[in-house]
């Protein structure tokens, strides 16, 4: 097991290290993000009973195209220098590929969203930094970030990976995004009380059975 | 080959125009939502029917990942577009109901949203199969689109039955209560219902067919192609 584990973190551990020397991704993505939250907040009109609803639909948005780009990113750099072969011959079950490449890409985006959150809650002007908003952004970004590893691993393959991978992608998290925005807004809703704990069970119900069901197909997506 | 076809294009036809005849004269105008309820005989079929190929595509891929036969892949492929087939139709019909009942052509109705997202996982499938050129990539990727995309299949069937809906109560089916239709009514769903069927098993059996013979052809032209490059070498 602890060998098994150790796999999993040298695979992530590359990735980061990768990211660290270049700041290539982190840096990029959060510019983007940061501009689309802005846009979208300016968009979106002003409206007292709607800031909860306004506030978790934004920042589940940024999150969803930050997932996007970090796992795109992630298998392109891979791919495009030949470097997915190497790791796909190395001496390690292919799951522990799939696992390695989730913590990394779950990594890149925790880092994202610690900065996006205390952004948003000063330009929201709504308490984002609480428990139970973290317990909600962990579980659905730990699913997000699950199905999105696997469909770039498929979609690097294809003639057109930067179109198939949101067209795969996004239908496929609607469910786990929609839960996060639902939860998100009746956490930050005062008088929803104990039943959060419902909301965060959901979500991490979902994000597991994501997890599984794509460590599972992982196997099959790089059956080289 | 020609023959079965032909009788079950026949059976069709003859299904066809009994559904029409009593969905336009035989059965008689609902009380409450008026001669736009008579699309329903043809909307609840197709929306019912959507929900198979899920279930065709999660058996057919798994199995094709497990045991690697074009066959399972062609049962798959032929699956998923028939389903996007029914899916757009029932989402038209839908939304031409919709519109004169609802006064919206469109609501966010989670029935609606997770028959949209079915609707969405069965081009994106479509799509990797174009977008892949090697064969064995193709149907290994399209697989495993396959089973996640049947998995959000079980969220259309969980949205209708437990999240909150302003879908009308169900009138047919194990959730309906007893004697909730007029006999001349439960006709007219009975035979456009077998109407459908018997479509949707035509154009299942006839895609795969073709797919078969498709992948029949690649394999002899791989096989030509060898030999050729024998010879010229020799």
């Amino acid at each position: 097991m602890k060998t098994y584990l150790t796999q999993v973190w040298d695979i992530s551990y590359k990735d980061i290290r990768l990211e660290m020397r270049t700041r290539q991704m982190a840096v990029s993505v959060l510019v983007i993000v940061i501009a689309l939250m802005i846009v979208t907040n300016l968009a979106i009109p002003k409206s007292v009973d709607a800031t909860f609803t306004t506030t978790a639909t934004v920042i589940w948005l940024c999150i969803l195209i930050a997932s996007f780009m970090v796992v795109m990113r992630n298998f392109v750099i891979e791919y495009d220098q030949i470097g997915f072969h190497g790791l796909i011959m190395c001496p390690v079950p292919r799951d522990a590929i799939y696992l390695g490449k989730v913590v990394s890409n779950l990594i890149f985006l925790l880092v994202i969203e610690s900065i996006l959150f205390p952004l948003s809650s000063i330009l929201f002007d709504v308490p984002l930094l609480t428990p139970t908003v973290t317990a909600i952004t962990g579980m659905a970004t730990i699913g997000i970030v699950a199905a999105g590893t696997l469909f770039a691993a498929i979609s690097v393959n294809t003639k057109a990976r930067e179109i198939m991978l949101p067209v795969l992608f996004f239908p496929a998290v609607i469910p786990i995004v929609l839960a996060a925005v639902d939860a998100t807004q009746n956490a930050l809703n005062p008088s929803y009380g104990a039943k959060i704990l419902e909301d965060i069970g959901v979500l991490a119900a979902l994000s597991l059975a994501i997890i599984a069901t794509s460590a599972i197909l992982f196997n099959f997506a790089v059956d080289e | 080959m020609l023959l079965q076809n032909r009788i079950m294009l026949g059976l069709i036809l003859i299904a066809m125009m009994s559904a029409l005849y009593l969905i336009f004269i035989m059965v008689p105008t609902d009380v409450n939502l008026g001669v736009s309820q008579r699309i329903f005989y043809i909307h609840v079929p197709l929306a019912v029917l959507s929900l198979i190929p899920p279930i065709i595509v999660f058996i057919t891929s798994t199995l094709y990942l497990v045991r690697r036969s074009p066959q399972w892949d062609a049962l798959a492929h032929s699956s998923v577009e028939v389903g996007l087939l029914f899916t757009t139709l029932a989402l038209v019909t839908g939304s031409i109901w919709a519109r004169p009942t609802w006064g919206v052509w469109w609501t966010w109705d989670p029935v609606l949203t997770t028959f949209l997202i079915l609707w969405l996982v069965y081009l994106g499938y479509l799509l990797i199969r174009s977008y892949t050129v090697e064969p064995d990539k193709r149907a290994r990727f399209s697989a495993i689109v396959g089973i996640l995309g049947s998995i959000n299949a079980l969220a259309v069937y969980l949205a209708s039955e437990l999240w909150r809906t302003i879908h009308p109560d169900k009138v047919i089916g194990p959730a309906a209560e007893e004697n909730a239709l007029d006999p001349a009514i439960q006709l007219g769903i009975l035979v456009s219902f077998i109407a459908i069927l018997l479509l949707f098993a035509y154009t299942i059996i006839f895609r795969t067919r073709l797919h078969s013979a498709v992948n029949q052809i690649g394999s002899l032209r791989d096989q030509i192609d060898d030999l050729v490059y024998r010879i010229s070498n020799k």
